[in-house]
């Protein structure tokens, strides 16, 4: 853990108990300037642009303007022109106030030293780890809530105004079927990847406490192999639910296109259903959901080091990507989880139970290769 | 569920495999349904022939301890007794040894003269 970028990795994502000192010393201004952007830079840019669009195109916007449309993109109905841009206004003010408390938050903690800022402060046994925990997940949610927010105020307002410029009627007021998925889809996407960011790279990272890094005591000649699983409760409803949605929307309406997308979302759902992992001495594997389908392959060379950690999530399913990020992250449950650590600094993670174990297994095997 | 494999161990290959499985059911950490590693990826795993998980896993069946299914390969059966199970034979039997008059010391005897 001497090399910085590494200790990055591991504490975002998977958490930074055993980050003694890493990122806290050497990410500091790194990790301000993070915060700031998202914190900071990127509301105000979305404040400028819900003042600044509609005043702009003032004078090219009837007095009333069409603000409400159908899923379809026909506009259906009509407010007065200053009443529209308040509404949003408002929303926005909403939203810049929830990421002004969360930024507060997490100066604050590091002002006080308090594990609030999680990777920066040393890891605390018993009640202020699990505080500090839950004040990180809380800030980076409440950021993103109100990223969120300020986001779609600001998509609408720039769509209430361009669809209005120079606009006669109701009629020429319409905007693409695609435009209001969008107007949803997008902030979604900028508040998940905010919340992604303040935990990765901001230090706002929900802490897993290890659990133990032991040894089975593997006598030379020993051979062993160790298999564990997780199971989630909420996946097999959630994959239900989704494709029976898929099904229901596919019959009534006919609109194939998002039939298909919840029906295959609904299927990969149910990767999630269990996993099971294997450690030997080829390295580990991981499959996925009723049928094991193992499309996670570690080779043991690959490996440095197993440790056991007890998850607290802040998000479920999978995250990441090994190949591409460095880190993934596969959350069934909160509970017990395997940590791997590869010998080119990436991390992988996999919520199973009785973890320690197979911690242990690896690290033998590891030690004897 | 561990398997741990140890040359030394006077104990056939076979037997400490089955005693292993054995006690991951009694201990829960094999529920009943779930799926054992399939026999040929255990024997590479292991190092053994895979005969010889075979051979275990057909004492497991025997035992009722799994059920060996064509496609799905070896799987804990439902009936697969628990670990606490035991220890409720192991009261039924005590109370029964001392309506026989037996004396603790006399129920250790008799238990170890079966072992």
């Amino acid at each position: 853990m001497s090399d910085g970028a590494v200790g990055d990795g591991t504490g975002g994502i998977a958490g930074s108990a055993d980050l003694t000192g890493g990122p806290g010393g050497t990410g500091g201004p790194r990790r301000g300037l993070i915060v700031t952007l998202v914190c900071g830079v990127v509301p105000a840019a979305l404040l400028a642009a819900i003042i600044a669009v509609p005043a702009a195109l003032w004078s090219r916007l009837p007095d009333r303007v069409a603000d409400h449309w159908t899923f379809a993109g026909t506009a259906n109905g009509t407010a007065p022109r200053l009443v529209s841009f308040l509404v949003l206004g408002v929303l926005a003010l909403v939203g810049a106030g929830l990421v002004w408390f969360g930024w507060a938050a997490t100066r604050k903690s590091t002002r006080d030293g308090t594990p609030g800022y999680s990777a920066g402060a040393p890891e605390t046994p018993g009640a202020a780890a699990v505080r500090g925990r839950v004040t990180a997940a809380g800030t980076a949610a409440m950021v993103s809530i109100g990223l969120f927010l300020m986001a779609v105020s600001a998509g609408s307002v720039i769509m209430v105004a361009v669809a209005n410029v120079d606009a006669g009627g109701l009629r020429a007021a319409s905007v693409g079927a695609g435009v209001l998925p969008a107007l949803l889809g997008a902030p979604l996407l900028l508040a998940g990847f905010a919340g992604y960011v303040l935990r990765r790279y901001g230090g706002l990272g929900a802490a897993d406490s290890e659990t133990g890094r032991s040894s089975l005591g593997l006598r030379p000649g020993e051979r062993a192999v160790w298999a564990g699983r997780a199971r989630a409760r909420w996946a097999w409803p959630t994959a239900v639910l989704l494709v029976a949605a898929g099904a229901l929307v596919g019959t009534v309406t006919a609109r194939w296109g998002p039939a298909v997308a919840l029906l295959v979302v609904g299927v990969l759902t149910l990767g999630f259903t269990s996993v099971r992992v294997t450690v030997a001495a080829r390295g580990v594997t991981v499959g996925y959901g009723p049928l094991g389908l193992r499309l996670t392959r570690i080779p043991l060379r690959r490996i440095a080091s197993a440790v056991a950690v007890e998850r607290t999530p802040v998000s479920f399913g999978y995250r990441g990507s090994l190949l591409l990020f460095g880190t993934a992250v596969v959350a069934l449950r909160r509970g017990p989880a395997l940590r791997l650590s590869l010998r080119d600094g990436r991390t992988f993670l996999v919520t199973v139970d009785d973890a320690a174990t197979g911690a242990a297994l690896l690290n033998d095997l590891i030690g004897a290769a | 569920m561990l398997i741990r494999i140890d040359p030394g161990d006077p104990r056939p290959l076979h037997q400490q495999i089955e005693l292993q499985v054995r006690s991951a059911i009694g201990d829960g950490s094999l529920a009943p349904g779930e799926r054992l590693p399939p026999a040929r990826e255990l024997a590479e795993d292991i190092g053994v022939n895979v005969h010889t998980v075979l051979h275990a896993y057909g004492s497991l069946r025997d035992a009722g301890l799994i059920e060996l299914r064509p496609r799905r390969g070896a799987v804990v059966s439902a009936a697969a007794p628990p670990r606490q199970q035991l220890a409720a034979l192991a009261r039924g039997f005590i109370a029964q040894a001392r309506e026989h008059g037996l004396s603790p010391a006399e129920i250790v005897d008799l238990i170890a003269g079966e072992l």
